[in-house]
């Protein structure tokens, strides 16, 4: 069915049949514990085409780059490379085979010279009887990045270059196998203006030597720019396949989204009028002379593209990154806390963007987790009261409905979304009169996004707590908020109300 | 819907796993318990039992301490250093003073185990650096101040703590159970118990809770070093002298018996019962090869062997991606 549904549409759009399949996988299916990534998802990609992977957070874009990459085993699942099985088992068997990908996150040595990050894992190549032939490998990465256009000197310490730079000797070190396939993921989310350019222009001319391309980005403008074909995903399952030429930026971010999201409507609320926070001209590291309130009950976005200083203003409010200067007003009162543990106590909470990272302690039970942050609340004196922290633990399982048998349950053994649960669980029961999310859906499953959603409008609107959310999730800002911020540069470069609240408006603000 | 029921599926046979894991330790020591049983009739008399508890009490207090340092994530090497210099300085001041330099060992430990701290949480150097410092400058220091001899003890108290008994139990067992009744109530009901497990588990994730994470490590080695100043006292009234050469090798010992009780050497997880447990399986190990006519060579080996299978049993290996 779904074969049908590709093969067709394809042909129908008028792309040339003629070129043969490079990249085939059939039926792929991949689950992490109960989570299932990806469910029988199909894709084909044919000689000199460019494939766009669209889909939110969590649709299962990443899982299919690891499992085309090698570095994922697939559960069920059919691949063929240019009409051979293709069955990588690590990375470098993929690069055998002819698919490179470069990463989202950077995978650098940033101790060794350019030339050697270029040609990493395959310094063999370059050396006699174990001694590396230096002046054959600087010539060597030399010629190659000449020829890519990237300006780098390969004698020069990797970590002296700019962050786009080093990104594009990652795509150097891929192009250096001369790969049949490339896979591309988030990689303009680290590169310059000019850096990108030199991508897109790279795109074509591979392109047109019949190399295969897909790509991930966030940027929808992009896809258009260089990609010929647009494959939707959404909660690891397929959508759809279209000529990239038939579809415009709306209606690609309708499929992306799906029926789903379009029918969760918040209703209709009046907020009260009274201040919560107040900021104004904040500047440090990273963003410069914000001015934003939030009144009670209100929900209020920070919208940006990444890298846009959004994080970084959610983290200096709750007392988490440095600021220069500039004023913070809670209730009209100055506040001046230095720490997060003087924010907390003010009555600020901050839900942090890495939930693994900054959120949790997965080889600790629900209960400690939740706990964690009301550790000052739950004090008395140098010893902590376990009623009060076992009555938390009861009420933020039924609040947030967190299935597991009981609070006793280790972190680790929750889905994804579960732990988000027991996350939001945790700085919710702090009690704060402003609450701070950064990204509060990540890497959850639809109907648990809902969920979240409807808790946070209760919350706000039954406790009057004030929500200032920072997000990359262009719908959820728009569904969700009273009011939006965009951010750009580390400014705030527009702020929107009611109807003002569009994709249109808030993209043209972002970028 | 769908997850629900995959999820309510999947975990009990994740429960019995984990679970087990948990008891493990005990289980090891009741097998090791029984293995000597058979093999020597010596072995379960009051007399050895009473032996094997009184050689775990130094072992076991130190790895208390040990244990909060290495639930933190960090590691402790001067542990063996901290508890000679203890010994060394009780016994030292002991010649003069008489028993009233006993707390001099609880100083000395708390000082260096701040001091240590410090160095690590403010300075940022490695705890293992700064521990192996402390460790080799310990030694140096007992040997100042010993000379190179053993500083005799004569004070009767001091010999009755290391001999004597209350109601049939050796005194230093009791001190040894008592410091471990406190540790384990400080792990599981105080908020520096709470926070030290939370810097062990993820640091950032303490930080972003608003744990003052630099303080928390240098309480945590003042705790230790309290702790192994302890565990010195103990040590120099069971062997009635300071030697230059007390404690060398046994934070080796300790370290073992923390990770064999399922402490793991990444913090976050376990705790001071298991400790415990670890410190049992240790002594009696030695005791019962002892019984058995095992050599002191043969011992060596052996016990290097059972820590290594201790921790292949008991960790979860899929659930590790990069190990260092």
């Amino acid at each position: 069915m779904l074969v049908d549904t590709a093969t067709s549409s394809r042909v129908d759009g008028g792309f040339s049949p003629l070129q043969p399949v490079l990249l085939a996988a059939e039926g792929l299916r991949k689950s992490y514990g109960p989570v299932q990534a990806v469910k029988e998802l199909n894709l084909y990609l044919r000689a000199g085409e460019a494939l766009a992977l669209c889909g939110e957070n969590g649709a299962g874009k990443s899982t299919i780059f690891k499992i085309l990459a090698g570095e994922v085993v697939p559960d069920a699942g059919r691949m063929t490379v240019a009409g051979g099985e293709y069955r990588p088992v690590s990375a470098s068997s993929a690069v055998a085979s002819g698919v490179s990908m470069v990463h989202q996150e950077f995978n650098i040595l940033p101790h060794v010279s350019v030339a050697e990050n270029v040609f990493l894992g395959r310094m063999q190549e370059f050396s006699r009887f174990g001694k590396i032939d230096w002046t054959r490998l600087y010539s060597a990465a030399e010629t190659l990045l000449k020829r890519l256009g990237i300006n780098a000197d390969p004698r020069s310490e990797m970590r002296r270059l700019s962050p786009s730079t080093q990104k594009m000797i990652e795509l150097a070190r891929a192009l250096s196998t001369n790969p049949r396939v490339l896979l591309l993921d988030e990689i303009t989310a680290s590169l310059d203006h000019d850096d990108a350019e030199t991508l897109h222009r790279l795109m074509d001319e591979l392109r047109a030597q019949g190399v295969g391309i897909i790509y991930v980005s966030h940027r929808l403008q992009e896809i258009f720019r260089s990609c010929t074909t647009v494959e939707v995903m959404k909660d690891g399952a397929y959508v759809t396949t279209r000529p990239a030429a038939e579809l415009d930026e709306d209606q690609l971010s309708a499929l992306m989204v799906g029926r789903d999201l379009a029918d969760w409507k918040r209703p209709e609320r009046v907020v009260p009028t009274s201040p919560m926070l107040e900021v104004r001209g904040l500047c440090g590291p990273g963003f410069n002379d914000v001015s934003l309130s939030v009144r009670k009950g209100q929900i209020v976005a920070l919208a940006g593209l990444a890298g846009s200083g959004a994080d970084e203003i959610i983290e200096a409010l709750f007392g988490a990154r440095a600021v220069t200067s500039g004023e913070i007003l809670l209730e009209g009162k100055a506040f001046s806390g230095a720490s997060i543990a003087d924010a907390i106590a003010a009555g600020i909470a901050m839900v942090p963007k890495e939930r693994a990272v900054e959120g949790l302690i997965d080889t600790q039970s629900i209960r400690f987790n939740i706990a964690l942050a009301c550790l000052p609340k739950n004090a008395r004196g140098p010893f902590v009261d376990g009623g009060c922290e076992a009555e938390q633990a009861k009420l933020g399982m039924d609040m947030f409905r967190i299935k597991a048998r009981s609070s006793a349950d280790l972190v680790r053994s929750l889905s994804g979304g579960n732990k988000q649960k027991v996350l939001l669980a945790k700085w919710f029961l702090t009690d704060p009169r402003l609450m701070l999310l950064n990204n509060p859906t990540r890497g959850v499953d639809i109907g648990v996004k809902f969920e979240i959603y409807d808790l946070m409008l209760k919350l706000s609107g039954e406790k009057n707590l004030a929500i200032l959310m920072a997000s990359e999730d262009m719908a959820e800002v728009i569904r969700l908020s009273d009011t939006v911020v965009t951010i750009r540069h580390g400014r705030v470069s527009g702020v929107f109300e009611g109807d003002a609240i569009t994709e249109t408006n808030l993209i043209n603000a972002m970028l | 819907m769908s997850q629900n029921t995959t999820t309510s599926g999947a975990t009990p046979a994740a429960l019995s796993i984990e679970s087990l894991r948990t008891y493990f330790p005990l289980l090891v020591l009741v097998i090791v318990c029984i293995g000597f049983a058979i093999f020597s009739d010596q072995f379960f008399s009051i007399r050895n039992l009473e032996t094997v508890l009184r050689q775990t009490a130094v072992l076991s207090i130190a790895a208390m301490g040990a244990t909060f340092v290495i639930l933190m994530a960090s590691i402790d090497l001067s542990v063996g250093a901290v508890v000679g210099l203890s010994a060394v300085i009780v016994a030292y001041f002991m010649q003069s003073i008489g028993i009233v330099a006993v707390p001099s060992g609880l100083l000395v430990g708390a000082v260096l185990g701040t001091v240590v701290g410090t160095v690590y949480a403010k300075l940022k150097v490695p705890s293992f650096i700064a521990t192996l410092g402390l460790m080799v400058a310990g030694h140096g220091l007992m040997l100042h101040i010993t000379q190179g001899r053993p500083i005799m003890i004569r004070d009767e108290t001091m010999r009755w703590i290391g001999s004597g008994t209350i109601a049939g139990i050796p005194a230093i067992v009791l001190i040894a159970l008592v410091a471990f009744a406190i540790a384990y109530f400080v792990q599981h009901h105080t908020v520096l118990g709470r926070s030290i497990v939370a810097v062990g588990g993820g640091e950032v994730v303490a930080q972003r809770s608003g744990i003052k994470v630099e303080r928390i490590k240098i309480t945590t080695f003042a705790l230790a070093g309290l702790y192994s100043g302890l565990g010195g006292i103990v040590l120099a009234s069971r062997m009635g002298a300071g030697s230059p050469t007390a404690g060398s090798g046994l934070e080796l010992d300790v370290i073992a018996a923390v990770v064999i009780g399922g402490t793991p050497l990444t913090g976050g997880m376990g705790g001071v019962a298991g400790t415990m447990i670890g410190a049992l399986i240790i002594a009696i190990l030695s005791n019962g090869l002892n019984l058995a006519g095992v050599s002191s060579y043969s011992q060596l080996i052996i016990k290097g062997l059972v820590l290594i299978a201790a921790v292949i049993i008991s960790i979860d290996r899929k659930k590790i991606g990069i190990i260092k």
